[in-house]
């Protein structure tokens, strides 16, 4: 069976031509060492390898491929080769793990550690006992590799040859004849091919923004909601003239409102690292509270700090003797409507051209403390 | 070998964002237009993920070549030639496309044509729209271009680029106001839906580069986005409700001013009379009818694509590359690399 063998799973881009009867036998074969061009010099190797042998793709009758674990990028030019050839010439494909390519070559009779370079510091590994995979390929630091064995081979190995401290077999690659033994008895049964999934063995390096502008929504668990104090003023008046524009507070009338204990209590709600994300504040007037303000910073959107926030002037508002608590809120705002609204509060009136110059109403809406 | 007298069945790939995009075509003619998106995967990001994209493209790759041979009712043993986009964009994911490129031309013994991004996006038009004067203005607008263009021959050497971008593609903008209105991913259809329902004069956003001393086919659009984020968070801080529709519709009546006005005064001043829209963004309809109504007032012919075919497809890799074949065009050669930033002048390597 005439059978075409690839593997980019490492710095070494490789193409073999291999016929697999009883035996194995390597017709030609092509390794480049060069971790940057597996797209460039794949495809030529493998003309190569049949030009030197005078045979045409016609002539193939199965694919074998690595399917890593190996650097992702060059990883898919072997594998999508393999596939988009096999689908031309309609002929089977089969994966081969590379790691286990390698322990063929070497054919070691007692224990193997086998470990790829993963970049990062870290090595793709595996371990092998009377030739057989102990286990699936793992990725992790060499440091961290606990596996006894009496021997160790590929690149990865040899790059923390000291750290990893076995004795070094001289197979850095997983060369076509191991890839080929490997799946020597599919080829040979004829078995229908496979779909070609890498091994991967880490996940892409993104992960969706913390933001709630993306629909992340992290809890404020990490929020603490504290009294606000004139030191808080210097964090809370550059959001507040961002936010306010002409209409914020300035720091004398912030203090004012501060220090008017009798009437009034203001919190900040602060992260874990102590940045202010957002203030409240509610005026209490004989058994009437009023919120007279709830703001968090725009990026701090969406984690429940405004729930937390009215929450604690509730607590507050309750401890003062109030009998209700009231509010306005713009007509228009239906998430902040929606935080009263699920807090107990209910529309009792409106007022006409409370906000924008007189432009657009606001809803007044109250909680019965009683 | 390609006979004289029948036109060429191309095979197109395109593989340069998060689109897998499996065309057949017969000289001009359309026959399959098979896509497979990674579009979802995406949309919890806010933007194209490269290692994400690349992974789908390699599961994606046969299946999509199939549903294209089953499409057009061919074999793939009947193909004359294979296309590729070779460049520009995502690295990790023109080069899944180009493997398999390769392979097919490699196991098929098909000829091979690696061809540039931006000029398949002009060249789609000749599918639909039949042959087009030359040379031709095109005003060529997505998510990782924005550029006018002076194509002396389509699918030729050379395509001169009068003005780009300095700054963010359209789409781009387009994709980060949208994340801003807490609208979907990719930014551009949903801004246009939103904006159907808003007025496009609600809000003067600055208009990039207009200025009697700017560059007069150049863009910019990193400004308009930021001035967008500024009134937002100023309304959303004030604790006033976001009129998205309207901020949609003014946005959008911002790039595409700009965009359709530097496109009218590029044929005008070149002395060509018709424009082409080509790429992503020429899939918007606001900019498809403000292009149409300014080309008519200035006496000037509009060629646009139906928007399926302005987003990235592979119909459009083979169209141009039937082009190249019925030229004569030597093909490339299998140890072609991807160029992420291959430059609009090379049409093929």
């Amino acid at each position: 069976m005439l059978t075409l063998v690839i593997d980019t799973s490492s710095a070494a881009v490789t193409a073999g031509i291999v016929d697999v009867s009883d035996s194995v036998q390597v017709l030609s074969e092509r390794v480049t060492v060069n971790g940057r061009a597996h797209g460039e010099l794949l495809a030529p190797s493998i003309g190569a390898c049949l030009s030197e042998i005078q045979r045409s793709p016609h002539d193939l009758q199965a694919i074998v491929v690595g399917t890593g674990p190996g650097p992702f990028t060059g990883l898919r030019v072997g594998l999508v080769t393999a596939a988009s050839m096999a689908d031309a010439l309609d002929i089977p494909a089969y994966g081969v793990c590379s790691l286990d390519g390698i322990a063929a070559a070497v054919n070691h009779p007692g224990p193997l550690f086998v470990a790829g370079d993963a970049r990062r510091k870290e090595v793709y590994w595996a371990r092998y006992l009377d030739g057989a995979r102990d286990g699936s390929p793992q990725v992790t630091k060499p440091a961290d590799v606990a596996v006894v064995a009496s021997a160790m081979a590929g690149a990865g190995a040899r790059l923390y040859r000291d750290q990893l401290g076995l004795a070094l077999l001289d197979q850095d690659f997983p060369g076509v004849a191991g890839l080929a033994r490997v799946a020597a008895d599919r080829v040979r049964q004829g078995s229908s091919g496979e779909p070609l999934t890498p091994l991967y063995l880490r996940r892409p390096d993104a992960t969706p923004p913390a933001s709630a502008l993306n629909g992340g929504e992290p809890g404020a668990g990490d929020i603490r909601i504290r009294p606000m104090t004139p030191a808080d003023l210097d964090a809370i008046l550059p959001f507040e003239a961002e936010m306010f524009g002409s209409e914020a507070w300035s720091r004398a009338a912030y203090l004012d409102e501060i220090n008017d204990v009798e009437l009034r209590r203001y919190l900040v709600a602060e992260s874990s690292c102590g940045e202010v994300l957002g203030d409240a504040g509610v005026l209490i007037v004989a058994d009437t509270a009023q919120v007279v303000t709830i703001a968090v910073v725009p990026t701090a959107r969406r984690r429940g700090i405004a729930r937390r926030l009215l929450t604690e002037l509730i607590a507050i508002a309750r401890s003062r003797r109030a009998i209700e608590i009231l509010l306005e809120v713009r007509v228009d705002n239906m998430a902040a409507q929606k935080l009263y609204e699920t807090e107990g509060f209910s529309t009792v009136g409106i007022r006409k051209g409370y906000y924008d110059r007189g432009r657009v109403d606001a809803k007044v809406m109250r909680l019965d403390l009683r | 070998m390609i006979s004289a007298d029948s036109a060429p069945l191309v095979l197109g790939i395109e593989t340069s964002c998060d689109e897998t995009g499996i065309g057949l075509v017969r000289g001009t003619e359309l026959l399959a237009d098979a896509i497979a998106s990674s579009v979802a995967e995406h949309a919890r990001f806010g933007g194209v993920v490269p290692e994400v994209a690349s992974r789908a493209h390699l599961q994606a790759m046969v299946p999509t070549v199939h549903r294209a041979c089953a499409e057009a009712g061919i074999a793939l043993d009947d193909i004359d030639a294979i296309a590729v986009t070779i460049g520009p964009g995502l690295a990790g994911a023109l080069l899944v496309g180009t493997a398999a490129a390769k392979a097919y031309s490699l196991a098929l013994g098909k000829p091979l044509y690696a061809v540039n991004h931006l000029s398949a996006h002009v060249c789609v038009d000749l599918l639909e729209n039949g042959p087009l004067d030359e040379p031709c203005i095109a005003l060529l607008v997505s998510g990782g271009h924005s550029s006018i263009l002076r194509v002396p021959q389509v699918g030729g050497p050379v395509i001169e680029e009068l003005g780009a971008t300095l700054d963010d593609a359209a789409g781009e903008a387009f994709d980060k106001v949208a994340r801003l209105l807490g609208l979907g991913f990719p930014g551009g259809p949903f801004i246009d839906r939103s904006a159907r329902k808003g007025n496009p004069a609600a809000i003067t956003f600055p208009r990039g580069l207009t200025g009697p001393n700017d560059p007069p086919f150049a863009f910019s659009f990193s400004g308009l986005k930021s001035a967008v984020a500024r009134w937002v968070e100023q309304r959303e801080a004030a604790g006033d409700p976001v009129p998205v529709s309207d901020v949609a519709a003014s946005f959008q009546e911002a790039v595409v001013d700009v965009l359709t006005a530097k496109a009218v005064r590029a044929a005008v001043e070149n002395g060509i009379d018709h424009v082409l829209l080509g790429g992503g963004v020429a899939a918007n309809s606001r900019l498809r009818a403000l292009a149409a109504e300014r080309c008519e007032r200035a006496g000037l012919r509009m060629r646009v694509p139906r928007p399926g075919l302005c987003t990235d497809n592979g119909a459009m890799v083979a169209a141009l590359g039937a082009q190249l074949v019925m030229r004569g065009a030597s093909p490339s050669e299998l140890d072609v690399g991807a160029d992420s930033s291959l430059s609009i002048t090379e049409v093929l390597l």
